[in-house]
């Protein structure tokens, strides 16, 4: 028989915690020491000048294929372009509306549009470079153009976007001046000008199609492994690319570093080099963060660790009136959606002020137009039918209207992605349901499908009521009207959505004059608010478009474009 | 084995709901540009020209191309393991020195409380999920601390490994190739960054082991051979481990090796807390993006490397028991 010894217990006892404390105490003193020897060998990064010479940025993000601007369409790909290139126009960072007047001189200093709307004229700076000594001229930016309407990647932003349809034919009367011949007036065409397919690439990198059939993808420049060089077909930005890592599919690691032969060197950028680092998730992102491995920390956080961020000492939480928005798409095309009634009781029933609080603790905007805020033409015209909402009064006037009532309630079908696709949708899904059927008159089923399932779905138009979201392409209302609301064109959302008054505003809004377009954009939104093919829930917030960075970091510039500009951020040596 | 692996994930992908070629657009797509992807990426043949067409692609050495980046599997694959094989030789190494000691402890105080206590704390371990142990560890030592990183691999510069006799090595392992590259500050930045990682998926798995060593230790301490080495005289430690862990091994290696092998599959809750980019972050990314061929790719891969580490396993029982021989 076995004697417990009380003597021997307390042994065991004190064997286990000595030898965790041990371990502990081991792991401390290598860690202090490694952190020594590591502090010896990392130390050169610090420069005697101001700023520090290196900023690490985490990020969830990744480049999902290229940052070739003929191939590019993912956000994280279209803002490297942004920073490893230049447009000949851009917004300034911090812009607050985003009409015409807001663009400012890039690789062009001087632009004009012809009376007929069909003629643009861009003046470059001359004497340009790109990151490889390669000298710049008019001929380039023709090239870069017809190299992404040739190569017309069917997945790109050239063919998504249309550049073929809008650009007849562009000419180089000189070396400094490129002028674009346009099929038909196309009011949005300098936004276009901003948006990363748009930027020109190096033609020494960046070959065209070798086979000149329509979709053939031969002649994008591809990640190559070891060789960020041969990655990289730009090369006008503020930076250009060192180093590219990937790990499988994912991206491990890139380096930037300052390119002195950006236009606007060595004013730009502020500091020499930024590491980006890739992070899975919001929970390793935010640790890093806080840990101090990375200075700044760009997207996307859950709400859990912006909170927790928020109250984390030494860092500064940026919030952000981004271009992205999320709604809620209708599809007419299945019953009861293609009641009018039951889509306006719909509207009428969204408490987006509970949606932004309660998932995005407030750093989120609510949106009363599928137009955002910030954007040139906005209006709220959500507000302005339906009230600041919800106005459950109205609900029970519309429902009553399409025969539902608190004994025959309305069930609606409420279909979201829970995949992370958008930022937490299932949370979204449930604040919808508890103040959809708090008007009394409604019941909400939910459905929860990951994001492949949810594509496959919305081809085949089988969910009713389902949760979206858009990054834009470009920085102007038409990216936010056409898409959606054009007979034709908003087939992608496959909600059945057919209207010929819209159809005829939206061609206006398309070859209007800035003068012009604000009305016919005011107009748009108001029946969009009447039709209620799609119901705008939020815009921006900390979650998609956020950033958490030291308080030793400055000139972080987050707004509506979504562009994280590396170019103007630093950080002061203490 | 491998084909009849490859046959049934072929299939089972091929099941789930959700198009591959739809997922290359995020926004807008019209149905020329789909088919357009379609063909690029074979999926406008029937079900069975396609497993043709990767089979005998298979049999050439070809994992086919990705869907989701249009580029070659097998280059993605390889790039993947060394990050996680890394992880897993450490993980490995802290599990099974944790759990061979404390189960040989656990067997030679059979009965007492201290018996008890590490039974417990092996339960406990095991009872954790392995990710809340990993954000347990990032809490007291990179956030509270300050003294190890959270997550990643190494802080700023990837080691590039070196150069000889104008042959470039780079093995991906970054303890290896910083020490190839003779960059101290580097390779300890790389063990710091796999103190975190290591500890977490090795005290997890330990557990395993401590049950299991000690389980056999008892039984092979209670053998008559064990009774005999003892009337003999012979010291305490020369049978503990001479006569019953040399004898009780022999489950605890093949447990050893199907961890490892379980492990080089990508310990995908791990990486994924300490935003360790290996096989398993690849193939959920691939499940995630519907990325049948990288799916299969990786499948392959992982077939092949369980393959090979049992092979491995069953030739070490030779070494250890000498009954045994092939």
């Amino acid at each position: 028989m076995i004697e417990f010894n009380k003597s021997k217990t307390s042994r065991a006892i004190s064997t286990v915690l000595v030898v965790v404390i041990v371990a502990i105490i081991i792991i401390a003193a290598v860690a202090v020491f490694a952190s020594g020897v590591l502090t010896k060998s990392t130390s050169t990064t610090t420069t005697t000048t101001a700023y520090k010479s290196t900023i690490i940025v985490g990020t969830t993000d990744a480049v999902q294929t290229t940052i070739d601007p003929a191939d590019a369409y993912d956000y994280f790909g279209v803002n490297m372009i942004d920073n490893l290139g230049a447009p000949l126009i851009d917004f300034a960072p911090g812009v607050t509306n985003t009409s015409p007047s807001a663009l400012q001189p890039a690789l062009a200093t001087k632009w004009s549009v012809s009376s007929d709307g069909l003629t643009y004229t861009f003046i470059l700076r001359s004497g340009l470079k790109y990151d490889d000594g390669t000298p710049f001229n008019s001929t380039d930016v023709a090239y870069s153009f017809n190299r992404g309407m040739e190569i017309a990647d069917p997945e790109g932003a050239v063919v998504g976007i249309g550049y073929s349809s809008i650009i007849d034919t562009i000419t180089t009367p000189n070396a400094t001046a490129v002028v674009f011949h346009l099929k038909a007036p196309f009011s949005a065409f300098l936004s276009l000008m901003t948006f990363s397919a748009s930027y020109p690439v190096n033609p020494t990198k960046a070959p065209m199609p070798k086979t000149l059939y329509p979709g053939s993808e031969t002649g994008i420049v591809n990640y190559t492994s070891g060789n960020p060089t041969a990655s990289n077909p730009n090369g006008l930005g503020p930076y250009t690319l060192t180093e590219w890592t990937r790990s499988g599919t994912k991206d491990v690691e890139m380096t930037l570093t300052a390119n002195p032969n950006y236009w606007n060197y060595p004013s730009y950028p502020k500091t020499q080099t930024i590491v980006i680092k890739f992070y899975p998730d919001s929970t390793s992102l935010a640790a890093a963060i806080k840990s101090g491995d990375v200075d700044i920390a760009y997207r996307q956080f859950a709400t859990t660790d912006i909170q927790s961020l928020q109250t984390t000492a030494g860092l500064k939480v940026y919030s952000s009136p981004g271009a992205f928005i999320q709604y809620l798409v209708i599809n007419e095309k299945l019953a009861p959606y293609n009641n009018i009634n039951v889509r306006q009781g719909l509207a009428a029933a969204i408490n987006r002020t509970d949606l932004v609080d309660t998932v995005f603790a407030g750093t989120a905007t609510p949106l009363y137009s599928q137009i955002p805020v910030g954007m040139s033409g906005h209006t709220d015209a959500f507000k302005t039918a339906y009230g600041v909402g919800p106005n459950y009064t109205l609900v029970r006037a519309d429902l009553a209207k399409a025969g539902y009532n608190a004994n025959n309630k309305l069930t609606v079908d409420l279909w979201y992605e829970t995949t992370g696709h958008y930022p937490q949708s299932p949370d979204q899904a449930l604040v919808l349901q508890k103040d959809l059927q708090a008007s009394g008159v409604i019941t909400v089923n939910l459905h929860g499908i990951d994001w492949p399932t949810m594509g496959a779905d919305r081809a085949a138009g089988n969910m009713g009521l389902f949760i979206m979201g858009w990054y834009p392409d470009f920085i102007d209302p038409f990216d936010y009207t056409t898409p959606f609301f054009q007979s034709s064109g908003a087939s992608w959302l496959n909600d059945g959505y057919n209207s010929s008054a819209m159809d005829t505003l939206l061609a206006q809004s398309i070859s209007a004059t800035p003068s012009q377009a604000g009305s016919i954009y005011a107009q748009i939104q108001t029946l969009q608010a009447t039709d209620v093919p799609i119901i705008p829930l939020y815009q921006g917030g900390s979650n998609c478009c956020g950033a958490v960075a030291k308080t030793s970091v400055g000139g972080i510039y987050l707004d509506v474009t979504l562009i994280f500009r590396y170019a103007y951020i630093y950080e002061t040596t203490s | 084995m491998i084909l009849l692996l490859v046959s049934i994930v072929f299939l089972i992908v091929r099941v789930l709901p959700g198009d591959p070629a739809l997922l290359h657009f995020g926004k807008q797509v019209n149905p020329k540009a789909l088919a357009e992807v379609k063909h690029a990426l074979g999926l406008d043949v029937p079900i069975y020209v396609q497993y043709y067409n990767y089979v005998v692609g298979l049999f050439h050495g070809n994992l086919g191309i990705a869907f989701s980046n249009e580029q070659p599997v097998a280059p993605q694959v390889l790039s993947a393991f060394p990050a996680t094989l890394e992880l897993s030789i450490c993980s490995m190494f802290v599990a099974v020195s944790v759990g061979v000691v404390l189960g040989v402890t656990s067997s030679r105080k059979y009965g007492s409380r201290g018996d008890t206590i590490i039974r417990t704390f092996g339960v406990v371990l095991y009872s954790i999920p392995v990710f809340f142990l990993g954000l347990i560890l990032i809490a007291i030592f990179a956030i509270g601390l300050h003294i190890l990183p959270s997550g990643e691999r190494i802080s700023v510069l990837i080691p590039t490994g070196t150069t000889i006799f104008g042959v470039h090595i780079q093995t991906g392992l970054y303890t290896v190739d910083s020490l190839l590259a003779g960059n101290l500050g580097e390779f300890v930045d790389a063990v710091r960054h796999l103190i975190l990682p290591s500890l977490a998926l090795g005290l997890y798995i330990s557990a395993v082991f401590l049950r299991i060593t000690r389980s056999n230790m008892l039984e092979a301490l209670s053998q008559e051979y064990v009774t005999a080495a003892k009337a003999r005289g012979l010291k305490e430690r020369t049978v503990l481990y001479g006569y019953g862990l040399r004898n009780g091994f022999l489950p605890v290696l093949t447990i050893m090796g199907l961890e490892f092998a379980g492990l080089l599959g990508g310990a995908v809750l791990t990486e994924t807390t300490f935003a360790w980019n290996g096989l398993g972050t690849y193939i959920v990314t691939a499940i995630t993006d519907r990325d049948y061929m990288a799916i299969q790719g990786a499948v392959v891969f992982f077939g092949i490397i369980v393959a090979i580490v049992s092979l491995v396993v069953d030739v070490s029982y030779a070494y250890l028991d000498p009954r045994i021989r092939y």
